[in-house]
């Protein structure tokens, strides 16, 4: 319907646009304004207006829109003469009409009208199909980034770090033994492992989240971890207030923990700590897991995963403003986020 | 009684574990260790019937301990959720039980192994290992129980020594000589340098150069016997 209306607007104009320029010139060149010339101009005007329409409708049916501009450029041709002559044939019907000359026997003035007809039309075609081409192009785009965004979507749900089932079914393990030994102890446990639970299942849900929720979360979730494997995780905390509203990816956080035990503290038979730091400097979010234990180059037992997808989703959510290292030194790995403060 | 004893490096697991097995009355655990190497120490002298092993511990894993272990007590597997390991568990049909622990799944799993531990009873104890002994094999991340009466023969190769069973052959890290002393000289022969064969599993011999012997086994492999040795064989067959 739109289309449709702009289209009429660009007929009507245009064809408006063509009268008064005509006028302005019989003006300029000193040529008598009369009836003769109003209805010569008028009979163009209206000629063409229902020719060019009729142009418009043998484009539609025979679907040159469909054709690449060098394959256009000889159909806009031949379809610009044969209406350019159509229109001439007309013309030269009504100025018989009204002049009763009969403009063929001035058969310059019939070649020099035809081919002003003929660039018109090509004028006309010209102006079609480069809206037509500036449309399709830019709706193009548009489904590209359309397209783009779903694929990061996905990917960003792909990467998302679920909770382990391996620490879940280890819990609730922990947590049976504790229902006998410590009933107070069982009953927090559960408590915390739901926190847990439910914030894992949120993640899919938001983007991004306060580091203050994911803190939270990684809290409940060391302690469910110290019920496990008791003196053998000590954990640290150097949480500097101002980095608390930082805007991190939900299960950020989680996934460093976690991989440090998994990949270093269970991997000890003494055992080990883990230091969660962050702060804010110059704009800046950052975030650090020191956990004792080594790294390891092999990707085999998952290890590889975990870290490439953090490394991922924070490339696809900050869009390359974000950074992810992991090093080790002294017997412990470090994992370092900086994120932009947002 | 059932002798048990549990492996795990979690005490709230060996707990939950333990409180469960109360409930058996004929099972008596005679021991708990929270590593692998403790474990390895002490159970040549324990002598369990049974063992509760985990898989994922610090240092030695449950395959490591019981790929170095002699001889090798019934075993039941407990583990949380882990996809290696199980995965290791269903290409060897090994018995396993998941954390947190059914208790009907584990009576049903003691009952599977009192079978076994009544035939191991009935032997007397002894020192060397005989064909209805099992051992663990590991081989990368294949595993598997093998009773000694299925190995058709064992091959040196370099440090390692090559078991040859059900088509399978995975390599261990043991020296031939090593396990040449640990095995029963009743079953198993010192064929030469590299191999020691199965007498079970000869299908046929004839004499070779130097006055040694070929011996053909029943799964087409040919073996060389050096004279000396064949003499050896001659006076064992010939009993």
């Amino acid at each position: 319907m739109h289309a449709r209306r702009l289209y009429w607007i660009c007929q009507l104009s245009g064809w408006f646009s063509y009268a008064t320029i005509s006028v302005l010139l019989t003006i300029s060149l000193g040529k008598p304004l009369n009836y003769i010339a109003f209805i010569a101009i008028g009979s163009v005007v209206v000629l063409g207006l229902i020719l060019s329409h009729l142009y418009r409708f043998v484009i539609l049916q025979l679907d040159w829109l469909r054709f690449s501009i060098a394959q256009l450029i000889p159909r806009m041709l031949l379809g610009s003469l044969v209406f350019g002559a159509i229109l001439e044939l007309l013309y030269a019907g009504v100025v018989l009409l009204v002049s009763g000359v009969n403009p063929f026997n001035k058969l310059i003035l019939v070649v020099q009208d035809y081919s002003s007809w003929t660039l018109l039309f090509l004028l006309w075609s010209a102006l079609y199909f480069f809206y037509h081409f500036f449309k399709n192009y830019k709706s193009e785009e548009i489904k590209n980034l359309q397209w783009q965004a779903r694929e990061n979507e996905l990917n960003l749900r792909r990467l998302r770090s679920q909770l382990n089932p391996h620490f879940i079914f280890n819990a609730m393990n922990s947590i049976r033994a504790l229902v006998d030994e410590d009933p107070a102890k069982a009953k927090k446990s559960i408590t915390q492992l739901s926190n847990v639970l439910r914030s894992s299942l949120l993640t899919d849900k938001k983007r991004l989240i306060d580091l203050k929720e994911e803190i939270s979360l990684v809290k409940d979730y060391l302690e469910i971890e110290r019920a496990r494997y008791e003196e053998r995780l000590r954990v640290k905390w150097a949480v500097e207030e101002a980095s608390l509203s930082g805007q991190v990816p939900p299960m950020l956080l989680q996934t460093l923990v976690e991989n440090g035990i998994k990949h270093g503290i269970s991997k000890l038979p003494k055992g080990g700590e883990i230091e969660i730091s962050s702060k804010v400097r110059e704009g800046q979010l950052f975030v650090e897991v020191i956990n004792t234990g080594t790294l390891k180059k092999t990707t085999s037992d998952g290890t590889g995963y975990g870290l490439t997808s953090t490394r991922e989703r924070l490339d696809i959510l900050f869009e390359g403003k974000a950074s992810f290292h992991i090093s080790e030194s002294n017997g412990q790995v470090h994992a370092k986020i900086t994120i932009p403060k947002l | 009684m059932i002798k048990a004893v549990i492996v795990d490096d979690e005490r709230l697991a060996r707990k939950a574990l333990q409180s469960l097995l109360d409930e058996i009355p004929d099972l008596e655990i005679i021991a708990e260790f929270e590593n692998a190497d403790d474990a390895l120490k002490e159970l040549p002298n324990l002598n369990p019937d049974l063992l509760f092993l985990d898989i994922q511990m610090p240092g030695k894993t449950g395959f490591d301990l019981l790929a170095e272990l002699d001889r090798i007590p019934e075993v039941i597997f407990t583990t949380a959720y882990d996809e290696y390991a199980i995965k290791a568990f269903e290409v060897n049909a090994l018995d396993y039980l998941m954390k947190p622990i059914e208790e009907e799944r584990l009576k049903a799993a003691v009952e599977k192994v009192r079978e076994g531990i009544k035939e191991r009873k009935s032997f007397s104890p002894k020192e060397t290992l005989d064909e209805d002994d099992q051992v663990f094999l590991k081989d990368g991340d294949k595993c598997w129980f093998v009773h000694l009466r299925d190995v058709s023969h064992f091959e040196s190769v370099g440090n390692y020594v090559r078991v040859y069973f059900d088509g399978n052959k995975p390599l261990i890290l043991k020296s031939l000589n090593t396990l040449d002393s640990r095995l029963s000289d009743r079953s198993f022969f010192r064929a030469n340098r590299k191999h020691i064969i199965n007498l079970k599993w000869v299908a046929e011999s004839e004499p070779w150069f130097n006055g040694g012997l070929l011996v053909k086994l029943k799964t087409g492999e040919s073996i060389e016997i050096s004279r000396r040795q064949a003499v050896k064989l001659k006076d064992l067959m010939s009993l």
